[in-house]
């Protein structure tokens, strides 16, 4: 019997491009990762893995002893502190996450973060500039790379951590695998300790060392026949469109009473019922309410949100539903859709209504607001309706980490109680 | 499906001969001079396709030799039917050597005849299909298989081949990221591989990974896996590699199964779609919108165009369906009733007002269909909008 295992005897230089390009594949042996394996988190590699109780990984520092000038670049490159707020860089921004964020694996779809959600996720309370960090190439000036932080408030295990949310890490597609994506995580900490942060938060579909846990996501289809058309899904081969487009046809109004818009009177009672139902998972953010009304009030085009006012007791808010746009580019555009508009779920809470029942009802307002798809990934108590209302299982796994934080257990998806966007 | 020795040995040195020809294709992507690589990398793809052919080959050998009473013999069988009415002649042989010795026609017309048969094949296997749905359902909610690259890359492949057929994605240049440039290459090396055969091997190499890892953790500690790590064993995706980083761009692993969810909800009653048998190849066509397969079959004698499925959809209701205004033009021509109704009572046009086919319905519309049809619920296409729909359509004036 031929064993997979047993294979490559090739040449040693081949064998060693082989390797390399395999790179961020790997699973049959932990693989080396010659930055992670430097930072203070958990290792893949049970050898290097520094034990000790669970919290901080590092010694304690303080900002002092933090390196005040930026690490340094190529000769061709600089840093840049980047203004989303600032029109033209607001559009350099978008224009490189547009063209060289995530795709999918086939390279038919990539991530079109709008210019307004950029401004609204990048721009939390307390946000600080200099966190917002792109690399220029000198003298062009052109835009090349890109990666953030926001400060955030989360909650892991019990223990309140000011760290920093870290995303939109990108990397122009011309300038991969040149080590650069290291310089700029090494370069964001660096800011974010300047500010006395020694933590962040981190989500990325890849396996680096180390996953705190790994959550899945599901897809909701609200307008199949699109999702057919660009190829987002297939129609089971026994199945009709007709048939299909039945099978997931939502009724035209959401049916729980008093569902309705979140307005700002309700930030103080949102504010509220989510910190309730959020401190019962190990790693969840803390709203305050100012937060609240930044990340959670409706904003058109970039997040949804709506409370349930009991009918009963008029000004009573008993639960409450949002998602967030984030559309797609199909690159292979077809039958005339040059977007895939994708729904995010975000944070639901079901007080008094049965969270179904309630997702149910996001699914229409979503539908009515003409997203095609829904996505949800199995984290908090979503589990329980995914399959009731209808979600196909994803290919896409999203790894959660922590820097500079130690835990013991990995966490199941039921214990994660975070979204980033 | 029980496995053989020859068949694994040989799946095992395609899958090692994919992996050389991987590694190779890079190495010869590289910018430079070292062109006789590319050598190699023909050469692999060539052993590769050489070994999956043989132990494909062996397998058919060792089907033929076990043939008799067992539900492979009846699918056979069935493969032999001509299949009611896509071609009329008496008995179509089901392999192209059969097909050598008894086709009357010219050698042109022989593989075209291949092509027929190989394009409807896909459906056609029920067990098969069953037994692919489980073993993707496994993969897509495993989180316990320790997979290597290779494995994975080539379940990758095979799901690909299996779902949709030959690879027709562009290739990826190495830009934009190697993973997706080895993921391209698995898939695209499998060729002209059926999608039936690439069912069949996915549903194997699945089973094989499983026995092997119940194998290695029985066993433990043997030095390969002896990492044990959940970190490193996480994504069992077996579709997703994972680009680098993210918040990662996710898809539905599997086309959504109306009948299974069906048949949860109502306690299993119903059963999925892959417990209803083979899909006619005249209907299959139509589905696909082959316009080219339907006038090949045409040209072998009447088709039955009364010949509906296991839902009474006609070969119309499902060209409505997919909006394929080509075949339905060539099946109303040819004389397809246009009120057929399915087992709901609906017609085809109340598909196409359905699925919002504004020329679909103008076609049926002017071919005298029936606006007013009540179905089981009562609805008419009229009711669903097919009136306004063709009008609206680019051609009604
Ligand atoms: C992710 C991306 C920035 C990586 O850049 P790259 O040029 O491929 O990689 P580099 O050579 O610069 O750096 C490689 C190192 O970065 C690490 N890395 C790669 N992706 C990472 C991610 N998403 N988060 C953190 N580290 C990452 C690698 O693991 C490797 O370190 P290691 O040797 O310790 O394992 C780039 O591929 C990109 O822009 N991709 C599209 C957008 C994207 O996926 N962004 C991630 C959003 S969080």
């Amino acid at each position: 019997m031929a064993d997979e295992d047993h294979e490559r005897p090739a040449p040693s230089d081949l064998a060693e491009e082989a390797g390399r390009s395999f790179a961020g594949m790997s699973l049959d042996d932990v693989k080396d990762h010659a930055f992670w394996e430097t930072q203070p988190v958990g290792q893949l590699k049970p050898e290097l893995d520094k034990s000790g109780p669970e919290g901080p990984i590092d010694d304690p520092m303080t900002v002092d002893e933090v390196k005040k000038e930026g690490y340094h670049l190529p000769p061709s490159f600089e840093w840049c502190t980047c203004d989303v707020t600032d029109k033209k860089v607001n559009d350099e921004v978008f224009e490189l996450l547009d063209n060289n964020y995530v795709e999918d694996d086939d390279a038919m779809f990539r991530f079109q973060y709008s210019r307004e959600f950029l401004k609204w996720v990048l721009q939390p309370p307390g946000y600080v500039k200099d966190w917002h960090l792109g690399v220029r190439v000198v003298g062009t000036g052109k835009l090349v790379a890109f990666i953030t932080g926001v400060p955030a408030k989360l909650s892991v295990k019990g223990k309140k951590l000011d760290l920093a949310e870290i995303n939109f890490l990108c990397i122009h597609k011309k300038l991969r695998s040149k080590r650069l994506a290291p310089m700029l995580i090494r370069e964001i900490t660096r800011r974010i300790n300047l500010s006395g942060i020694w933590q962040a938060a981190y989500t990325a579909g890849v396996v680096l060392p180390k996953p705190i846990g790994t959550a899945r996501y599901w897809h909701r289809s609200l307008n199949v026949k699109k999702l057919v058309e660009i190829g987002f899904t297939h129609l089971h081969s026994r199945m009709t469109m007709s048939q299909t487009i039945k099978f997931f046809r939502l009724d035209k109004k959401p049916a729980t009473p008093g569902i309705r818009p979140m307005e700002d009177k309700d930030v103080p009672a949102v504010t509220a019922l989510l910190n309730n139902y959020l401190k019962k998972f190990a790693v969840a953010p803390v709203f305050d309410e100012e937060e609240t009304r930044h990340h959670l009030s409706m904003r058109d085009g970039v997040v949804y949100s709506y409370v349930v006012e009991d009918p009963d007791k008029p000004g009573k808010i008993t639960d409450f539903v949002s998602f967030y746009s984030l559309p797609s580019t199909v690159i292979q555009s077809s039958g005339g859709h040059s977007t895939l508009r994708a729904a995010y779920s975000y944070y639901n809470v079901a007080g008094k209504a049965d969270l179904t029942r309630l997702m149910e009802d996001a699914l229409i307002l979503a539908r009515q607001k003409d997203f095609d798809v829904f996505n949800c990934l199995d984290l908090m108590d979503n589990a329980q309706f995914l399959k009731d209302l209808k979600f196909g299982i994803g290919d896409g796994n999203l790894q959660y980490y922590l820097y500079n934080w130690r835990l013991h257990n990995k966490l199941g998806p039921g214990d994660i109680g975070l979204v980033l966007t | 499906m029980p496995s053989d020795a020859e068949r694994l040995a040989g799946v095992g040195v395609a899958v090692a001969a994919v992996g050389l020809t991987t590694a190779a294709s890079f190495y010869a992507s590289r910018p430079g001079p070292k062109r006789w690589t590319r050598w190699l990398f023909v050469g692999g793809a060539a052993a590769a396709y050489g070994a999956y052919s043989l132990a494909t080959w062996l397998e058919d050998q060792k089907n033929e030799a076990a043939r008799g009473g067992d539900v492979r013999d009846a699918l056979e069988t069935r493969k032999k039917e001509t299949h009611r009415g896509a071609v009329s002649s008496a008995d179509v042989p089901s392999s192209s050597d059969e097909i050598r010795a008894s086709d009357p026609e010219p050698p042109a017309r022989r593989s075209q005849m291949d092509q027929l048969l190989d394009a409807v094949a896909d459906g056609y296997d029920d067990d098969l299909d069953a037994d692919f749905d489980r073993a993707a359902k496994f993969m897509a909610s495993t989180t316990d298989l320790r997979l290597t690259n290779d494995q994975k890359l080539r379940v990758y492949a095979l799901f690909k081949q299996a779902t949709f057929g030959r690879c027709d994605q562009p290739k990826p240049r190495l830009l934009d990221g190697l993973a997706r440039h080895a993921k391209w290459t698995a898939w695209n090396e499998l060729g002209e591989l059926s999608r039936d055969d690439a069912k069949e091997a996915y549903v194997e190499l699945v089973a094989e990974l499983r026995r092997r890892t119940e194998a290695d953790e029985g066993g433990d500690g043997d030095g390969t896996a002896g990492d044990g790590d959940e970190g490193t064993a996480v994504d069992g995706e077996g579709d997703a590699l994972g680009g680098l980083g993210g918040p990662v761009f996710s898809r539905p692993r599997m086309p959504f199964d109306v009948g299974d969810a069906e048949g949860d909800a109502e306690g299993g009653a119903e059963g999925g779609a892959e417990s209803i048998g083979a899909m006619d190849p005249l209907l299959e066509a139509c589905r696909r919108g082959d316009v080219e397969s339907l006038r090949r079959a045409a040209n072998f004698g009447p088709l039955d165009l009364r010949l509906a499925d296991e839902c009474g959809r006609t070969a119309l209701h499902w060209a409505a369906d997919g909006g394929h205004v080509q075949v339905a033009t060539a099946l109303i021509k040819m004389g397809a009733d246009v009120d057929a109704v399915d087992d709901d009572g609906q017609t085809a046009l109340h598909y196409a007002a359905t699925c919002e086919r504004a020329e679909m319905c103008r076609l049926l519309l002017e071919s005298g269909a029936d606006p007013d049809a009540e179905d089981a619920d009562g609805d008419t296409p009229n009711a669903l909008g097919a009136v306004g729909l063709a009008m609206r359509s680019p051609g009604a004036d």
